[in-house]
């Protein structure tokens, strides 16, 4: 341990309380100063160093530098700069304040060693991309904010069960593989999963992502569900079931970005879409499928931050953010609407751009493995780019039918800030050498080869063709504002109806079962008034037809038998014989 | 219930195929048939048996949209609500 290390994650999250007191082009400054002294000291940390103490007797290590953490920590230092850089114009310091923390506290997780800190910074991420989401301080990011929150909390404590049960098992807290086997371990998978938006837990992604301000979004965007992602590929490689979940997650987004209105919705369909290529990587496990995956992290952090912010700067121009208002914005826009192109161009996997080094190599593993099934999946879902990716954000938003809306280019720092992002992913696709020397496992792979290329091509242009004739021939499902149902239903809506469900089943078993009590007591009841008279006029009207009374007086007779029993006036000599007789009758009948 | 199914697919066509348009799309048709003559240039190295058929990728790209295309449209009148669904 060397007491000249300093913390990435630290620098950003003390940092940050320090924004509030600088003023004009001095925070300006001081908002860029601080990624790039994080990058600084994630750069200056030696692989295989390692910061640690003792506590309790467990050995928690605050800073693990290995290949894996440094290229995540590298592309979340980069991408602090540019979401700074992106949102430099903004006023707001709790946005400022809260994104450092976010992206510091994200540092923090890619560097923990040990599952204590772990934990503390997953918990911070959670706290602080919540400001991010509240934000905008409308009543609906507020309600979204809430929703997230708790998501995230109950992610939380997942993980702090599984961490809990991993300390006792194993009697450290420690980590590298994990894999999946034991309560334990499932509990600490579904904890990241939750963070890693995997679907069925995704729902809390596109319902609040698309809530924060134009600026906070890009942040969102980039760090929790990438540092999920670092954690599945560091602890649970070669997990099948990653593979499953990860063919669900590339083919469902697509058809729900399809469906989808708002702009800033469909991209976190996109999101959850390439998070699948991710999963299937890691779930294959190989040393080339790992690294596909890492990489594919690292390309789209880049690129769906890119698009995040095209889309940011055109709500911050227009206001809207539904692509039935917007079309056309490329006759006032053109910059933003290139830079959107090169977004485009990266997540569809386009040669030259970054999503073709990564994701082709996910791809290529699958179809070493002989995975066919998973591989034609992952070749649908590339040629659905065109729909996710392709269609909604860049044609309709920048293209198609003109909106009449002229909205002026956004400010310089926006601008730059995309076309740096634009830059590194069509950097990172002609010289894919550069992404490939940092990735965990030596590459020994060549995504430019000519069938490689052509196929890709092809793949994308057809695609782009069925669009083209299905819009020609009205087969393509238009626009409507409108909103679509996922999982999230199940404690939007489903809360309610279970409330309901619960109300009409517990409250109808409450009503029945009073029902029941009632009818027997009251049967009881009746029973007790009725069986002595009744016995009691059997053997009254046998004594007295001995006794001779018939007609009329016996009819009076009997009648003030039952008003005598009714109201308990029976004379006691009478009910006394009664009784005496009827003790006799049952000792003669024994 | 006709009438809102129409409302869900049929908005605005705003394909409008005259002038550059039409010369934008012939280009992109023309680009199409000579990346599936290109496929006779290069050199495949296919991972299953079929995927190394002529005009393969050509055909699963168009293929695969349409299953995405079709897939939606199913979708659309499942998950389809108004804007104010989840307001109280």
């Amino acid at each position: 341990m060397t007491s000249s290390m300093l913390h990435p994650g630290l620098i950003l999250i003390i940092g940050s309380f320090l924004v509030p007191y600088f003023q004009g082009p001095a925070r300006k400054a001081y908002l860029l100063f601080l990624p790039l002294a994080a990058g600084i000291a994630l750069a200056s940390l030696s692989y295989g160093a390692d910061l640690s103490a003792e506590l309790w007797g467990y050995n928690l290590q605050f800073i693990r530098v290995d290949k894996l953490s440094t290229l995540f920590g590298t592309v979340f230092c980069i991408m602090s700069f540019l979401g700074g850089l992106f949102a430099l114009k903004v006023k707001d310091n709790l946005q400022h304040v809260a994104a450092l923390i976010y992206a510091g506290s994200t540092l923090g997780v890619v560097l923990a060693g040990d599952l204590l800190t772990l934990y503390i910074f997953w918990e911070l991420m959670a706290v602080s991309s919540t400001f991010l989401i509240l934000a905008s301080r409308t009543t609906q990011a507020q309600q979204a904010g809430f929703r997230y929150v708790l998501v995230h909390i109950i992610g939380g404590l997942l993980l702090l069960a599984g961490i809990v049960l991993y300390a006792q098992d194993s009697g450290t807290l420690e980590f590298a593989y994990i894999g999946l086997e034991g309560a334990a371990s499932w509990l600490i998978f579904l904890g990241f999963a939750v963070n890693a938006a995997a679907i069925p837990l995704h729902a809390w992604l596109p319902d609040a992502y698309p809530m924060g301000t134009p600026t906070s979004t890009v942040y969102l965007s980039a760090f929790t569900t990438k540092s999920a992602v670092y954690l599945m590929a560091r602890c649970f490689p070669g997990t099948e079931l990653l593979i499953f979940v990860g063919a669900v997650m590339v083919v469902v987004p697509i058809i729900y970005a399809l469906l989808e209105n708002d702009i800033r919705r469909v991209l976190a369909y996109s999101l959850l879409n390439q998070t699948g290529f991710m999963f299937c990587g890691i779930g294959i496990g190989t040393a080339l499928a790992i690294n596909g995956a890492v990489a594919h992290a690292f390309c789209c952090v880049l690129y769906m931050a890119l698009l995040f912010m095209a889309a940011g700067a055109v709500l911050e121009r227009t206001g809207k953010s539904g692509i039935t208002d917007l079309g056309g914005l490329y006759k006032s826009m053109p910059w933003t609407c290139l830079f959107c192109i090169i977004g485009a161009a990266s997540i569809a996997a386009f040669p030259l751009f970054s999503g073709f080094v990564s994701k082709s190599m996910v791809i290529s593993a699958s179809s070493y493995e002989k995975m066919a099934v998973v591989w034609l999946l992952l070749q649908l879902a590339s040629a659905g780019a065109v729909y996710h990716a392709g269609v909604k954000v860049p044609y309709f938003t920048f293209f198609g039918k003109d909106s009449g809306i002229r909205p002026e280019e956004p400010s310089w720092n926006m601008l730059l800030a995309m076309g740096l992002t634009a830059f590194l992913c069509v950097f990172i696709g002609i010289f894919p050498a550069w992404l490939y020397k940092m990735l965990p496992f030596p590459v020994d792979y060549v995504p430019y080869t000519g069938a490689h290329v052509l196929e890709q091509v092809q793949i994308l242009g057809f695609g782009t063709l069925t669009f083209i004739l299905a819009l020609r021939y009205g087969y393509y499902p238009f626009e409507a504002r409108s909103l679509n149902l996922d999982v999230d239903w199940l404690y939007r809506k489903g809360g309610g109806k279970a409330y309901q469900a619960l109300d009409w089943g517990l409250n109808g078993i409450n009503a029945q079962a009073e029902k029941f009590v009632l009818a027997v007591t009251r049967g009881l009841g009746r029973g007790v008034y009725h069986i002595p008279t009744t016995v009691l006029m059997f053997f009254s009207v046998n004594l007295w037809l001995v006794m001779g009374y018939t007609g009329r007086q016996l009819e009076m007779k009997k009648r003030r038998l039952v008003h005598d029993m009714r109201a308990g006036t029976l004379p006691i000599g009478l009910g006394a014989g009664i009784a005496t007789l009827f003790i006799f009758i049952v000792y003669m009948a024994t | 219930m006709n009438r809102e199914r129409d409302k869900m697919f049929q908005g605005r066509n705003d394909l409008n195929l005259q002038g550059k348009k039409r010369w934008l799309l012939l280009c992109f048709l023309a680009g199409l048939v000579i990346l599936v003559l290109a496929e006779m240039a290069v050199h495949k190295h296919p991972a299953f048996d079929w995927d190394g058929t002529y005009g393969f990728f050509a055909g699963y790209g168009f293929f695969a949209c349409l299953v995405l295309l079709l897939l939606a449209r199913i979708l659309r009148p499942l998950v389809m609500r108004s804007e104010d669904y989840y307001d109280l």
